[in-house]
């Protein structure tokens, strides 16, 4: 049975990257997007679908990757499947620093932005840490309470700024609170890469830790976790996950938190067979949803965070239903 | 041989000492017995032992060796810490709790081999529940789940358990069950602490039996020599009265309040 | 607190309350203390010679000069034109809260609101604030000067071959003006033909892959720093290729009247077609 889902997620996944190639733009049609694959577009079909889709899609896959994934470790690291890496105000920091930066900056230096998006990230993650610390360490407890409190309180900055934020600058200040892989250029996604692949690999190692931890903190010490440590890494890892989303693509809502529960529906709750699996299909869905964002009312475009907050809501509910 | 040694051992929760200074001494195929009232400090004992709640002051060596010394998947594979409950966020399967006992045997990339699903089978045969496998954990009994964890300790194929209230929701046919393996894993070399509230249990368990009151250690030994009517009164505010049967265990009775 | 005690003047005349562009009844009469909330109606109130009235404008009035050196609002809420006590409050489509003007009319105010979305009703617009203030004559005159300029601008672009066009407001991200907005009628005026949606709003965000499209022959955009600025990052990007290699031309206009909907507006859609008759 896993085997057949398995062979579903490559067939999502192909869906993906063909769609994402091939569909939803005004500069080639998938007559065109096709030639430019075989080798014999023109000029502006090729810029279209090398230059403008390629980097985006590479960009929504790796977005999409790395929220899943967060989500993914942060339930079982804090033994609660509600838990979404936005709702843990460690993206809060990085999309106020990045609402502030894009409605501050000169328009010269509006390349900034994800930087300062990072360094808002950090400083979020850090201050829901120190919120959260007591005397045996961050408990789970803490770090959602932390988390939400420090997700309010980013929110309110997000939208004071947007409503002192100067006319012009304001639909792209928005923009951001709702998502967007309208700047995807090859650059970006380098410099998305290590945030990506790094923390992907400390989750793999620390999957078996967190499938213990999913029984209690306790319970895991007692098998042989190093709590502590684990707990540390993974948030962290977590929070670079989340910090780099949204330095490059703003705030993508439900992917964190419902990627993981559909994969645990098809594949069970092992870490170490979900999170690789959480990854991909969470790449797949946020390109197709993505997709959407740019087909639907093509050529103009919608922000993917609603996309996926309207298709992830009736999910959520049906999960809701279906839980004991 | 000497398993586990604790001396002058101290540890709480939130800055305050609820164990103060206690000595015990485990040997390999023993049962040890730990009584006492409420929140005498029974389960934070344990847990001190286990080396999962940090101590704060005294010693712990796990054969021979400081605790501390130890890393934490060493400690798991001679030692197993059996909770009263675990917490269940996701829908596990029988079968996937009890697999997690080979953690500490299979670090974080092995996947588990033929040894490990052989010691699996065999923990779940030996709690009576081997054909249980697939069903979900969250629609168990309580006493089921005390049997599922009980298994997954015994699939770390640890020397030594530590058992925390093992028998509490179990009926009467499976506390004689529990009462059995124990003396099963007795046999086979596992060593056992367990912390009870039935006395009439430690009785028919123990070796030894340590009684705590108020963090301290009060009384240790056999459990004849410890269980006396004056131990009762004074610890516990009970009149008992201890009923000697011509076969087995000695039996103690509650009369009334002190 | 509101100030809520408020008189005003209003002389009452034989000839029926106008309309509108909004369709809010508008009476009739001299105004002497008039504010205008933004820099489309507050140059429209100057040039019909109602410069003397206006005793406040909006934050963000800066033209003529006169008008830039009278006292800015504070902000654009009930209390900071209560202050100034206004027999006549202008407001705009383009830009001014709807919900201020129906506060401000529920408290008894005056107010006239305009909706240009094209030349002839900017010339609307100008006859409308002109009767309102028994302004009659200037205002004839302006709307005869609007009215020929904008006729100018179409008569010369009727003779320049149709092309492909987008007005873009803002390069990154993408925004453009859809149909109905007077950037759109800016755009027919000089014989292009907007290619923007016309199914998701009046400023739609759209996919920079739109500037990769042939049918794009022409891009139209307001000369600001900003737009300079983020137009040489959106070149320089795959998505620039076609106006790099000059396959699609940009034509940057004169910002402030290609911006807001006043009566220099004309002026825009002269330069338009201008720069397209150099180089059809």
């Amino acid at each position: 049975m896993s085997g057949r889902a398995d062979a579903g997620l490559v067939v999502v996944l192909l869906a993906a990257l063909a769609g994402g190639l091939l569909l939803g733009g005004p500069g080639a049609s998938p007559g065109q997007a096709l030639s430019v694959l075989t080798g014999q577009g023109d000029a502006d079909a090729t810029a279209a679908v090398l230059g403008v889709r390629l980097p985006r899609l590479v960009l929504a896959l790796a977005v999409g990757a790395a929220l899943a994934l967060a989500g993914a470790a942060l339930q079982s690291l804090l033994a609660n499947p509600l838990a979404d890496p936005f709702l843990l105000g460690i993206s809060g920091g990085g999309a106020a620093a990045a609402t502030l930066a894009f409605a501050a900056l000169p328009a010269a230096a509006i390349g900034l932005v994800p930087a300062a998006a990072m360094l808002g990230a950090a400083a979020s993650t850090g201050l829901v840490w120190w919120m959260a610390r007591g005397p045996l360490g961050p408990s789970p407890t803490r770090m959602l309470l932390a988390g939400v409190a420090v997700n309010a309180a980013t929110s309110a900055v997000i939208l004071a700024i947007l409503a002192l934020a100067p006319s012009p600058r304001l639909a792209g200040a928005l923009a951001i609170t709702m998502g967007s892989f309208a700047a995807a250029t090859p650059e970006a996604a380098w410099w998305l890469a290590p945030y990506v692949a790094a923390p992907l690999l400390v989750l793999l190692y620390h999957g078996r830790d967190l499938g213990l931890l999913a029984l209690g903190e306790e319970s895991a010490a007692g098998l042989g976790v190093e709590v502590a440590i684990v707990r540390r890494r993974v948030f962290l890892a977590a929070a670079a996950l989340c910090g780099g989303a949204v330095a490059f693509a703003g705030v993508i809502g439900f992917v964190g938190l419902i990627t993981p529960h559909l994969c645990r529906l098809v594949w069970g709750y092992s870490p170490r067979r979900l999170f690789p699996r959480t990854a991909l299909a969470g790449a797949a869905l946020t390109a197709l949803g993505d997709l959407a964002a740019r087909s639907l009312l093509a050529p103009a475009e919608l922000p993917v965070g609603v996309v996926t907050a309207v298709i992830g809501v009736p999910f959520f509910v049906a999960l809701l239903r279906r839980s004991p | 041989m000497t398993l586990l040694v604790a001396a002058g051992l101290r540890g709480g929760y939130d800055g305050r000492d609820v164990v103060h200074g206690v000595d015990l001494e485990v040997r390999e195929r023993t049962c040890t017995a730990i009584l006492g009232p409420n929140g005498a400090g029974k389960s934070t004992l344990l847990r001190l032992l286990a080396g999962v709640l940090p101590s704060t002051g005294g010693t712990v060596e796990l054969l021979g060796r400081p605790l501390a010394s130890w890393r934490r998947r060493e400690i798991a594979r001679t030692l197993a810490l059996v909770p009263q409950q675990v917490q269940l966020a996701f829908p596990l399967t029988v079968r996937e709790v009890v697999e997690q006992g080979r953690a500490p045997h299979l670090g974080p990339w092995r996947p588990p081999g033929p040894h490990d699903h052989e010691a699996v089978a065999t923990a779940l045969t030996r709690v009576g529940l081997a054909g249980a496998g697939g069903r979900p954990v969250q629609r168990l009994s309580g006493g089921e789940r005390q049997r599922v964890l009980l298994a997954r300790a015994l699939a770390t194929e640890a020397r030594l358990l530590l058992l925390d209230e093992p028998a509490a929701g179990l009926d009467v046919r499976h506390q004689l069950a529990f009462v059995e393996t124990l003396r099963e894993l007795q046999a086979d070399g596992v060593a056992s602490v367990v912390v009870l509230h039935d006395w009439n249990l430690a009785l028919q368990l123990a070796d030894q039996v340590l009684v705590l009151r108020g963090g301290s250690s009060y009384a240790s030994g056999t459990p004849a020599a410890v269980l006396t009517e004056t131990l009762f009164r004074q610890v516990f505010g009970v009149e008992v009265e201890i009923v000697r049967p011509t076969t087995g265990a000695p039996v103690i009775v509650a009369r009334r309040q002190a | 607190m509101l100030v809520l005690a408020l008189s005003w003047a209003v002389a009452h005349s034989e000839t029926p309350p106008l309309l509108d562009q909004v369709g809010h009844r508008v009476e009739t009469g001299t105004a002497r203390r008039i504010v205008a909330l933004a820099p489309d109606v507050a140059e429209l109130a100057f040039a019909l010679g109602l410069g003397p009235a206006v005793v406040a404008v909006g934050p963000a009035v800066d033209y003529p000069e006169h008008a830039a050196s009278l006292p800015h609002l504070g902000a654009l809420d009930v209390e900071s034109v209560l202050v100034w006590r206004p027999d006549l409050v202008l407001a705009t489509t383009a830009g001014s809260d709807p919900r201020l003007v129906e506060r401000l009319r529920a408290l008894g105010l005056r107010t006239l609101t305009v909706d240009v979305t094209s030349c002839a009703r900017l010339v609307e617009a100008c006859t409308l604030v002109a009767a309102a203030t028994a302004a009659g004559d200037a205002g004839a005159e302006l709307a005869a000067g609007l009215r020929g300029r904008c006729a100018e601008a179409s008569r010369r672009g009727a003779k320049l071959p149709r092309r492909g066009a987008l007005y873009v407001v803002w390069w990154d991200p993408l925004i453009v003006a859809a149909p109905g907005t007077f950037h759109d009628d800016l755009l027919r005026h000089a014989n292009l033909s907007n290619l923007a949606p016309a199914n998701a709003g009046r400023y739609p965000r759209v996919s920079p892959e739109l500037l990769l499209s042939s049918a794009v022959e022409v891009v139209v955009s307001p000369d600001e720093p900003d737009a300079r600025a983020l137009f040489a990052r959106v070149v320089a990007t795959a998505a620039g290729t076609r106006l790099a290699r000059g396959a699609a031309r940009v034509i940057w206009l004169p910002a402030d009247p290609a911006s807001r909907p006043g009566p220099r507006l004309p002026e825009a859609y002269v330069a338009l077609v201008a720069e397209r008759e150099r180089a059809p």
